[in-house]
């Protein structure tokens, strides 16, 4: 067999990692039926087998309900009530038998036909809200078909192991349900960082790379392929070389996760004896689990937005408290800090479109401008604080009277509760992400104002660098190393220390190698990562010493630019502890940490 | 046989969750109920009918009941719409 050539097909990594594995190409449509005409005295027992197979697919959505309920909690069981609901559809159901009885036709067919006459008026809607649904539409119809047909239908429950799926996206009921056991990688035409899927892979540490343009048209079934999570790619049919390169990428990236995971129990401690709080941030519920698996102590950020963009409608109080209960139940006694929502205007009013959406009306100004709608959220985390340790965060505040004001809010938000006898932590700790330079500049006034600042890195490089890093002609330009932010951040660690509570780091900052080195040298008492990246900062915390962290902290202050500072800083990570940056570096070589 | 009109409130409509929802509590009731927008009749107990509706936010929707427990599958039914959210 003539050797296939080699393909790179780039994409956009969503969950770290490498896989090397065979094509499963993963479609989703109604397959064309044969069409069988029946002979009049067996549409009683065609009918008949119709409906065992509608059974069947009830019962599978409803073990997946719970499945997926306790799992991820109930908000990503939403679609499965839809999904039950379509699946007894009476219009589907008794047009289908209809066409059973009286057409003579075959199950499989009559009920392909039918749903496809149903859902016409359905594909070509112009609303786009309902043009969604038919992939809802398209998954319980392959549901019950595959049931008709005798398991015909590849699933994703049932491939074997180091199998790397192929697909423009998936269904939510097989992206919920991904078993990274038997899923090795995965690899989407469709999507974008913050898909339903690109989610789920990341939670269940499946290396993924999305938005891969004509990936369907190049890949096929059974070919040999490797996934690169680290620099998104898709490597169809890889050359001995690029296979071999690739397999001791793997391999070390194996051994790698072994050594890390060895720290799990493990303190966050320095070599000189300074502990750490390492926390996670998360977005939902499972990844609590993992993070807890990995050793976080708590949750550093809780990003509520995904409790609101993750439906249509937003959340009810008890919807939030119920996923804010579970998260805080989770994680006991460690702390979890809830960010109030951080959305921008266009999210929360349909049609609400800004020029300067960055510096516009989002984050806490919006929650301030929309009491009820921020109450609600405000009632649901002091009411889950009955559970674990809650800590509440503003996002986004660039003005104390913008902190007294939300104070005020939780106030009068608790005398609610009291009087309605609901339980909750009267003590829970308000805090500010710092993420706007004028927060940072005015750090020891917030500090005197609340019980801890948590320094979003990602934000306060965009602000103070006016930088949107989303775009390309000036992302370049984006380095949370530049000396301007690197100053912000040693003045709200201090400013936090001389008021006497406590400061983290929450963004990108705290998972790079050399910001943790910085950050140990400026004194930071905790750092939160994502839950992927806790082993790799653990391990980092460990092989240094404070002291040695402030000399190398100091002698970076003084430069000018963010590249003589990344310089310096792998410079003296390389001298100063050779051993870690060589098992830091190791995979991916020497990229400066980037 | 029972007739009203609703205008259809909330961000987005009768989507999906309410739909289901509203079939739900359809199911309930013996009375055949429907739906109609711009015309377009459809059956109030089939989600997929309910869909391709495509009611938007601030349409004009038309619940018909007819049946033995047509008052009382109105009222309720007449709510989950105007609490569509």
């Amino acid at each position: 067999m003539p050797a296939a050539k080699e393909l790179i097909l780039r994409g956009m990594p969503v969950s770290r990692g490498f896989a090397r594995g065979r094509v499963f190409v993963y479609r989703q449509y109604l397959p064309e039926l044969v069409e069988r005409r029946l002979k009049p005295r067996e549409t009683a027992a065609e009918v008949r087998r119709f409906r065992a197979a509608v059974e069947h697919a009830k019962a599978e959505l409803g073990a997946l309900h719970q499945r997926v309920k306790s799992d991820m909690g109930r908000d990503f069981a939403e679609f499965i009530d839809v999904q039950l609901a379509l699946v007894a559809d009476e219009e589907l159901l008794s047009e289908t038998e209809q066409a059973i009885r009286e057409n003579y036709r075959n199950a499989e067919y009559a009920y392909a036909e039918t749903l496809k006459r149903l859902t016409r008026p359905m594909t070509g809607a112009a609303a786009s809200l309902f043009r969604e649904r038919v992939l809802d539409v398209l998954d319980v119809g392959s549901r019950v078909l595959k049931h008709l047909l005798g398991e015909a239908f590849p699933s994703l429950h049932s491939v074997e192991a180091g199998t790397v799926v192929v697909a423009r996206d998936l269904p939510p009921s097989e992206a919920a349900l991904l078993d990274s056991k038997r899923v090795a990688g995965l690899v989407l035409e469709g999507g974008g960082k913050t898909s339903h899927t690109a989610i789920m892979a990341k939670a269940k540490e499946i290396p993924a790379v999305v938005g891969v343009e004509s990936l369907l048209r190049e890949a096929k079934e059974g070919q040999e392929v490797v996934v690169d999570g680290y620099r998104g790619l898709a490597i169809l049919d890889p050359t001995p070389r690029r296979l071999a390169s690739y397999q001791s990428d793997i391999e070390l990236y194996n051994r790698h996760r072994e050594i890390l995971a060895g720290l799990a129990e493990q303190e966050a401690v320095t070599l000189d004896g300074r502990m750490l709080d390492l926390s996670a941030n998360i977005e939902f519920l499972t990844e609590a689990r993992t993070a807890r698996r990995n050793g976080a102590r708590g949750i550093g950020l809780f990003r509520t937005e995904y409790l609101y963009l993750s439906r249509l409608t937003p959340p009810t109080e008890d919807e939030q408290y119920e996923v804010l209960a579970e998260v805080a139940k989770a994680m006991k006694p460690g702390p979890v800090i809830v960010r109030t929502f951080d959305l921008g205007g266009d999210k929360v009013v349909p049609g609400y479109v800004e020029s300067n959406p960055f510096l516009g009306w989002r984050g806490l100004r919006l929650c301030l401008d929309n009491l009820e709608f921020f109450k609600r959220q405000l009632r649901a985390m002091l009411r889950a604080s009955a559970h674990g340790t809650v800590k509440i965060m503003f996002p986004m505040v660039a003005t104390i009277e913008e902190l007294r004001r939300a104070k005020l809010v939780v106030a009068s938000v608790k005398r609610e509760l009291k009087r309605e006898r609901v339980e909750f932590d009267d003590g829970v700790e308000v805090g500010v992400m710092v993420e706007t330079p004028s927060a940072a500049l005015l750090a020891e006034r917030l500090a005197k104002e609340c019980s801890f600042l948590s320094i979003g890195s990602n934000d306060l490089t965009q602000y103070t660098l006016a930088v949107d890093r989303g775009n390309e002609r000036v992302a370049g330009l984006y380095d949370h190393f530049h000396p301007a932010v690197l100053e912000l951040i040693r003045m709200t660690i201090a400013a936090a220390h001389n008021a006497g509570i406590w400061v983290g780091l929450c963004g990108e900052f705290a998972g790079d190698p050399l910001g943790i080195l910085v950050l140990v040298g400026l004194g930071i008492d905790e750092l939160s990562v994502s839950p992927a990246l806790l082993h790799e900062a653990k391990k980092i915390i460990r092989s240094i010493d404070s002291g040695t962290a402030r000399e190398i902290m100091q002698a970076a202050m003084k430069l000018g630019t963010a590249l003589e500072v990344r310089r310096l800083l792998r410079r003296e990570l390389h001298r100063r502890f050779p051993k870690l940056a060589e098992f830091i570096f190791e995979i991916g070589g020497d990229n400066g940490g980037q | 046989m029972l007739r009203c009109r609703v205008v259809i409130p909330g961000p987005v409509g009768l989507h999906a969750r309410p739909a289901a929802e509203f079939v739900r509590e359809a199911e309930k009731y013996r009375s055949r109920v429907r739906l109609a927008k711009d015309g377009v009749w459809v059956n109030g107990k089939s989600i997929l009918s309910i869909l391709t509706l495509a009611a938007e936010s601030g349409s004009d929707v038309t619940l018909e009941v007819s049946g033995p427990d047509e008052n009382e599958a109105l009222a309720a039914l007449r709510t989950k719409l105007e609490q569509v959210t």
